[in-house]
């Protein structure tokens, strides 16, 4: 409580004061946490609704309604505009904020398709390509990676056709299904404790979706569709195809990785042979909608290794006045067992929502990935997460705690738990004024091994941040970004600044990007990098360093650009060392 | 002894078929309208040389007449389309590649030129036989500006392999931009990556000096070429030359070629 305390105290005594502008491509990024991935298919859906799309309309409203980290409401505001029962998004600030950053001052244009070519240096080169192409009947959208090393020049590739027949709406090729509150099915990245968390928790699938992410083996390969069935709607999905992975032990390691440069990871390239089929059929009930998901899926890798399982679950919401509950429960053929449940109260500037969970060691469905803290799907964990959320005269504050602990596996085992706490303070002074800062507590207990015995840590580790951003006038703008992470066992902390700049001229534009670290022990620091269109990566600061980066623009017309950045990093405190560069070329067109 | 230089080497079908305009120019890996041959490595610009043409080169690479190089394409337009047929050889007597291509393009909405081209190739070894292989190239020519097109090519993207060794041949993926600030430059840069090779950084600028003449230089990072050259044009031929310098070597290659385009 002592250390909470006077973390509050400093917290309080530090202001910060910013303009309203853009750094990132997409402001609506810049307010989560650099540590924890975004999903890749997000940024596709963003960059596909600015090139192909030049207002708010029924179109795009459904493209975005497909981004990961909406809330239900929001969700709902652009089905409403999608249906042509809403016109605006005036009551919705993060929609209406992203409405702004990707169409305000856009030509009408006819655009059919859009495309980006990335060639990105980093160890070798990588590249990158994306697709999108609207017909009347169809939608088409095409992915293609070549890691560096590897050999292939499409190492990897995604395609996907969607199109409509009377009521039944069909997706060939990629795509992914995303039902319930991921306990089955779900995209391939799963909802982490943060600020806002409740709500993306919350929210529930929306059936078969386009598979747009880099992730190379989580997308079904196949036919989706979704048809009207009974009273409800149903969501079923075919799919045969080959993933990297493993089966060991009696459960699937799908790998995350995609590389494919060693011999070890060439020889388990497409390792696995799996077939799944997944149906889901959902319906409305009077204040709420229940549904119901069961799949199955045969997996068989190369050394004839065989693993089969069914899967199912019964999820639903129930609406009450102010309150909001959700569940999901699930089951498989392996005797695993998940649940997931809670509850959302609003009433005007007050919030409060809790979320439970429990998921058994080796629970796996399909492409389950609901939340959870832990990523090891062989340990099963338990918690809770909470998150209130209220006005005090003019300042917003957010509050979010989640508790969990492993599931014990074996008798004596090392028992593991941990806590994640985040407070952040907004107000805001006029339209272009405010001020914000956050402050993170996380302690998660873990092994350590030594000479004599094993023993665990347990160690809560403090990170602040506190951001200045000023906007000059409409061509200038600048942003300095300070963070302080430290152990709180006295251990000296981990400091960094970040220095931003962003100027634009006709159709040039040049951002600037600078940043010193002091890092000690393992207080490693993140900042979003300096990153092109489409691009949301994080990079991570383990040792003292300076690094300079650089973005140059260049709109060679309404329906083209071209982007050039480099950075350099220094990885000494007194820069005698050699910097290691790297680059990037992005070019994005339209038909 | 340049077959034991200890750097890059080529190997089968490693050699680039480029124009001497284009080699000139810094190897750039894309046609340059009207330089007609360069259709061999980028098909894209047949739907700008919609008449009738056709052209030839030869070259020694690095002087040595067993790496003799001969590159030979004829085309046109066909209604809506560009086509193409284009035949490269390399080698000597002993070791011949040889390269069919047959070549497509269409054009959209005067933004997107898409060009396909179809490989046929064929390797003979005297005394040991031959073998052959199908191969593709898939071009794209974005204009986006009226000063600006970019280019993107992929080469064996179906990977292809030769022989009873199943020996890959190359793919590759070129990117470039063309830039033309006025009437008299062209600019190029561009990144052509064997995905087998370190990445190849090249720039290079044609400068019209006459109507009738042009000067080109370039320089190429990876293998380390300084590259010089130029073409004469006279009614509906080009007569193109290059010199290529290869720094780390001492080795030149000099090149030459005819180009003819039948402008009605």
């Amino acid at each position: 409580m002592r250390i909470l305390a006077s973390s509050l105290i400093r917290l309080v005594l530090i202001t910060l004061i910013f303009h309203k502008v853009s750094f990132s491509q997409y402001e609506v990024f810049e307010a989560f946490d650099p540590e924890k991935t975004l999903p890749e298919s997000d940024l596709v859906i963003l960059n596909n609704a600015k090139a192909l799309h030049q207002s708010l309309t029924p179109e795009s409203a459904f493209l975005l309604s497909q981004l990961s980290f909406l809330s239900h409401e929001e969700v709902h505001a652009l089905g409403q505009v999608s249906a042509g029962e809403l016109n605006n998004l005036d009551h919705y600030q993060r929609l209406k904020m992203l409405s702004e950053e990707l169409w305000k001052g856009k030509n009408e244009l006819n655009i059919q398709g859009s495309f980006i070519h990335r060639i990105n240096r980093t160890e070798g080169v990588q590249y990158k390509w994306f697709g999108d192409l609207n017909f009347e009947q169809f939608r088409i959208g095409l992915f293609g990676e070549r890691d560096a090393e590897e050999i292939n020049i499409l190492d990897h590739y995604s395609v996907f056709l969607k199109t409509k027949y009377q009521d039944y709406d069909y997706t060939i090729g990629n795509f992914q299904m995303l039902v319930g509150h991921g306990l089955i099915s779900w995209r391939s990245m799963s909802v982490k404790s943060d600020f806002g968390s409740i709500n993306s928790a919350l929210r529930r699938g929306r059936g078969i979706q386009p598979f747009r992410s880099g992730h190379e083996s989580w997308a079904y390969r196949g036919l989706g569709w979704q048809q009207p069935m009974g009273r409800g709607q149903l969501s079923a999905g075919i799919s045969h195809r080959k993933i990297d992975g493993s089966i060991e032990n009696n459960h699937i390691n799908i790998s995350n990785v995609g590389l494919h440069v060693s011999d070890t990871q060439i020889k388990n390239r497409g390792n696995i042979s799996e077939t799944i089929g997944i149906a889901d059929w959902e319906t409305t009930i009077p204040n709420g909608l229940a549904g119901f998901v069961v799949g199955g899926g045969a997996w068989t890798d190369n050394n004839k290794d065989h693993f089969s399982n069914l899967a199912s679950s019964v999820y639903g919401n129930y609406k009450v006045s102010n309150l909001t509950l959700f569940s999901e429960l699930a089951v498989t053929s392996q005797n695993k067992n998940a649940i997931i449940g809670g509850g959302r109260m609003k009433h005007d500037s007050f919030y409060y929502g809790i979320v439970f969970r429990k998921i058994d060691n080796d629970y796996f469905a399909l492409r389950d990935n609901g939340f959870r803290n832990w990523n090891n799907k062989e340990f099963g964990e338990t918690g809770v997460l909470q998150e209130l959320r209220f006005q005090f005269d003019k300042i917003k504050v957010n509050v979010y705690s989640d508790m969990f602990r492993r599931l014990e596996k074996s008798k004596g085992e090392f028992k593991r738990n941990g806590h994640e706490t985040g407070i952040s303070l907004e107000q805001k002074f006029n339209p272009t004024l405010w001020i914000q800062t956050k402050l993170k507590i996380q302690e998660a207990s873990s092994e350590n091994y030594g000479y004599v015995d094993y023993n665990f840590s347990s160690v809560p580790v403090s990170t602040f941040k506190t951001t200045i951003k000023w906007k000059h006038d409409r061509n200038h703008s600048f942003q300095c970004q300070l963070q302080e992470k430290h152990n709180q066992n006295g251990s000296p902390s981990s400091w960094g600044v970040q220095l931003r700049s962003k100027h634009s001229l006709n159709h040039w534009s040049v951002k600037w990007y600078w940043v010193t670290v002091k890092i000690e022990g393992r207080s490693w620091l993140y900042y979003w990098d300096v990153n092109l269109p489409g691009e949301m990566k994080s990079k991570v600061f383990t040792r003292h360093g300076h690094y300079l980066g650089n973005v140059v623009s260049y709109q060679t017309s309404s329906r083209s650009e071209i982007h050039l950045r480099i950075s350099t990093a220094w990885q000494t405190w007194d820069f005698d060392v050699f910097p290691i560069v790297r680059g990037a070329l992005q070019i994005n067109i339209s038909i | 002894m340049v077959f034991f230089y200890p750097k890059q080497l080529y190997g089968a079908f490693e050699s680039e078929s480029l124009s001497p305009l284009q080699n000139a120019a810094g190897s750039i890996p894309f046609s340059i309208h009207p330089n007609s041959l360069g259709v061999l490595s980028d098909p894209t610009i047949i739907s700008v040389n919609r008449s009738l043409f056709g052209a030839g080169s030869l070259n020694r690479k690095f002087g040595l007449k067993s790496l003799t190089e001969s590159l030979f394409v004829v085309g046109g337009n066909f209604q809506d389309f560009g086509v193409g047929l284009g035949v490269s050889r390399f080698g000597n007597p002993n070791y011949q590649e040889t390269l069919v291509s047959i070549l497509g393009t269409k054009n959209y909405k005067e933004l997107v030129q898409l060009g396909i081209s179809l490989n046929m190739y064929q390797l003979r070894i005297s005394n040991y036989g031959q073998a052959w292989a199908i191969g593709s190239r898939i071009s794209i020519r974005y204009t986006m500006g009226a000063k600006v097109e970019t280019m993107m090519s992929y080469l064996n993207a179906n990977r292809p392999v030769i022989g009873q060794s199943k020996e890959k041949l190359p793919q590759v993926i070129s990117a470039g931009i063309l830039v033309r600030p006025n009437e008299k430059i062209t600019g190029q840069a561009s990144l052509v990556q064997d995905t087998e090779f370190p990445i190849s950084v090249r720039f290079g600028m044609i400068y019209k000096l006459l109507d009738q003449m042009d000067i080109a230089i370039g320089k190429i990072q990876q293998p380390n070429i300084f590259t010089t050259g130029g073409c004469i044009n006279w009614k509906n031929f080009r007569i193109e030359f290059s010199y290529l310098f290869y720094a780390d070597l001492g080795f030149i290659t000099y090149q030459t070629g005819i180009n003819y385009t039948h402008i009605p």
